[in-house]
């Protein structure tokens, strides 16, 4: 396959959800070593809260993360937003409730 | 050569649909007539079709014939007039009793993004007794061996009865299908194919990975949540159901499939048992969102009249999961065996 016939790569925001990624794209860690890609198209975690960063395990959808951007720029620190403390009580909250070790992410 | 486990019979329709597969097709013109309307009758009087061991089994047979894998009886059945027809007539109840039970809701517009929206919404309510969370907290060695057992029957055809509605489906939707099977069939490696895997995480539990080796074990519900799969699938006018139900399936997985890979880490296992189930977390957390958005919702924008059968078929995978579900703890917290029949102790594999 050429170049020119492969799919430029993209990435879609999913609403309340993950950075899905597809086409070709190096994905590296902060140290540039190439993180595996175990399938074609990929999803990244956005929240903070997956358990297999840098991918999504869905962890999202527990935690009610949205993508939502806040009416007013400053918002009270007491209300709920999508990163922050709320995020990880949450977070805690979940682990907790799998009760057992979490997942080693270098399977 | 495969080697086809000896399948009992749970009543009349199941036991003569055996007597007839093992005969060759044509041997005798009346064979199956006197089935077909004792079917039509026993159908007719099912107090309960989802729950019905005789009819679950037949129907099980039935597609069976389709997948292959089940018994050694002549491949020309697979479109004799006989079996077919006694599959409608089983079909025709089983549909109807589902969309009885499972009135549409208000629909969201036909648009990808509302529709994915309301898939997930529904996903979210979905308030049916968790299984993984009672692996990942307590289930026993015997229960984790069993739930693996119920899960065989449609995990070691993983991807199979969805794939039937890829020539059912055009453009966008079929792209997203393929897109999501693709993963599911190993991206061209075949040791990556999630039903081989799977067969590993039997093999690991000193579980025989023969497909049909455990179905006399399994109670209708079981069966009947594959079957609805195959109706479904082998139906080009419920092609809708089947992303809607595929939708939901891959929406309620990664979450639900973490739990188990730490219940069966919690119970001992190796990474030979887990690799399913961790694969999963990271896979259906892909798969999801290209069955909401550009399976299901692609389709619903290109065939807005296949909207309502998209919602059933979400609907019905999570109601024939919140049975089963029930069936499971149920028989558990009476310290009962899911099964029909316990596993042994130790396995004779085949």
């Amino acid at each position: 396959m050429s170049s020119q016939q492969r799919s430029s790569p993209s990435i879609t925001a999913c609403p309340d959800g993950l950075l899905l990624i597809r086409g070709d794209i190096e994905l590296l860690t902060g140290t540039g070593d190439e993180i595996t890609r175990k399938r074609k198209t990929i999803a990244l975690c956005r929240c903070g809260a997956s358990t297999i960063k840098p991918h999504c395990d869905g962890t999202h959808k527990l935690i009610n993360f949205t993508t939502d951007n806040p009416q007013e720029p400053a918002a009270k620190p007491t209300e709920k937003s999508t990163t922050g403390s709320s995020t990880t009580d949450l977070q805690e909250t979940v682990s907790d409730e799998l009760g057992t070790e979490r997942r080693t992410p270098s399977s | 050569m495969p080697i086809f486990t000896s399948l009992d019979s749970r009543g009349p329709i199941s036991g003569s649909l055996l007597s007839m597969l093992n005969t060759l097709p044509g041997e005798d013109p009346d064979i199956g007539t006197d089935l077909l309307l004792d079917t039509v009758r026993s159908v007719r009087d099912a107090p309960d079709i989802l729950s019905d061991e005789d009819l679950q089994l037949a129907l099980l047979i039935l597609y069976s014939l389709h997948y292959g894998g089940l018994g050694n009886w002549d491949p020309r059945w697979e479109w004799q007039a006989k079996p077919l027809s006694i599959r409608l007539v089983i079909e025709e109840r089983f549909e109807s009793v589902l969309r009885g039970l499972l009135p549409v809701p208000d629909l969201p517009p036909a648009e990808a993004e509302a529709v994915a929206a309301e898939l997930f919404k529904l996903t979210a309510e979905d308030s049916s007794p968790s299984v993984s969370k009672y692996v990942a907290r307590q289930a026993s060695v015997e229960q984790a061996r069993e739930i693996v057992v119920h899960k065989s029957l449609y995990t070691l055809k993983e991807a199979d009865p969805h794939s039937w509605a890829i020539p059912r489906l055009q453009g966008r939707a079929k792209a997203a299908l393929v897109e999501i099977q693709a993963d599911e069939y190993g991206g061209g490696r075949p040791d990556q194919v999630q039903a081989t895997i799977f067969a590993g995480t039997m093999r690991g539990m000193d579980l025989s990975d023969a497909y049909g080796y455990y179905v006399n074990h399994l109670p209708a519900l079981t069966l009947a949540s594959f079957n609805m799969m195959s109706m479904f699938g082998l139906h080009r006018r419920l092609r809708g159901a089947t992303t809607g139900h595929l939708a939901a399936f891959e929406m309620t997985s990664s979450i639900s499939n973490r739990f188990y890979g730490n219940g069966f880490r919690r119970l001992g296992y190796g990474a030979d048992v887990t690799w399913y189930f961790d694969e999963h977390v990271e896979a259906d957390a892909v798969h999801e969102q290209i069955a909401g958005r550009d399976l299901a919702g692609a389709l619903a924008e290109d065939e807005p009249d296949l909207l309502p059968d998209i919602i059933f078929g979400a609907q019905a995978c999570l109601y024939m999961d919140s049975l089963t579900g029930a069936h499971l703890l149920d028989t558990w917290n009476r310290e009962e065996s899911s099964l029909r029949q316990p596993l042994s102790e130790s396995v004779a594999l085949p």
